[in-house]
């Protein structure tokens, strides 16, 4: 007999169990839409989310004689946690990476020599014409122009993924920084937590302005002293994987997708 | 930029590009009325996004 429970259910089992969180296990993401759809369920003695036929994460037991798995029925689990697994590895679904925040304020070492430099080209080169960074939310009239002319610059054969949790991040995030410089809105910064981490979800900045995108990160990070951050994947774009590789992140894990048996 | 999708690969950066364009009032518009393409539900969620 299943029983519905909710996501918050599922959230105080991970905490319960010390999981470390992935990217996607945070209140704010499971809980916006699209992910809002989702079902959390439990047995008695596992507790699980799903879509579908597909669990999200790893089902979590209700107690500790509930730890093994068995007699639990064959399933598809779509991202594994860091600590915490079950079943066999279906397919790698992508990288995680992890950053220390206090790291992106010393930027020391021939490690950071070229993140370093890139990253302070953008504020020189617009030292004159001035720029804020704030929590202020502009209108969507501002966001939607920057996203489009994002949009507008990425291939036209791109692909945008789960494309409804960036909509509703961008647009109605609870934590967003926005950079202006004279009066026009051209960076966003976006993330949500699972306490003790952060998780990095999205850094827009307009695509005219070069090297705006690192000092933007930068902006981010040192807004946040004192923290792991979770950024998101590579979504197997080699390029976004080699500039990830180049922030010094202090793990870079694979995440994969299973199956319960 | 975020994660990957659960179902199925990504939506075409076109299709939300179009649709944004198609939301936002100061967005040139190349003619009159709507697109006689249908976007489906993807029109609906993303106009449901702009609504809230």
């Amino acid at each position: 007999m299943l029983e519905t429970k909710s996501i918050i259910d599922y959230l105080n089992h991970a905490k319960k169990w010390g999981i470390v969180p992935n990217f996607w296990l945070t209140e704010e993401y499971l809980t916006a839409p699209p992910s809002s759809e989702l079902q959390t369920r439990t047995d008695g003695k596992r507790i699980w989310i799903e879509e579908e036929e597909l669990l999200i994460f790893p089902p979590l037991p209700i107690s500790e004689q509930d730890v093994k798995m068995t007699g639990f029925p064959p399933k598809k689990i779509w991202s594994d946690f860091e600590n915490y697994s079950v079943g066999e590895v279906e397919k790698f679904l992508d990288w995680e990476y992890q950053y220390d925040s206090d790291e992106f304020s010393s930027m020391k070492g021939g490690k950071w020599e070229s993140f370093r430099k890139n990253s302070r080209k953008w504020p020189f080169k617009s030292r004159d014409r001035g720029w804020e960074y704030t929590r202020k939310a502009p209108s969507k009239k501002e966001i939607t122009r920057l996203l489009i002319t994002w949009l507008d610059s990425r291939p036209a054969e791109e692909t945008i993924q789960d494309d409804g949790s960036m909509l509703w991040f961008l647009f109605h995030g609870k934590n967003r920084g926005f950079l202006y410089s004279k009066n026009e809105l051209i960076g966003i910064n976006v993330w949500d937590s699972n306490e003790p981490y952060l998780m990095y979800r999205y850094c827009m900045t307009k695509p005219e302005e070069p090297f705006l995108n690192e000092f933007m990160r930068v902006l981010f990070y040192r807004h946040h002293p004192g923290v792991i951050v979770i950024d998101g994947g590579c979504l197997d774009n080699p390029g976004l994987e080699r500039f990830k590789d180049k922030l010094n992140p202090i793990k870079k894990r694979a995440v994969y997708s299973r199956f319960t048996n | 930029m975020g994660g990957k999708s659960r179902k199925g690969g990504g939506v075409s950066r076109v299709l939300i590009d179009r649709l944004l364009k198609g939301s936002n009032p100061s967005s040139k518009k190349t003619c009159g009325g709507p697109s006689k393409k249908s976007t489906g539900n993807k029109n609906k969620e993303v106009q449901k996004l702009f609504d809230m």
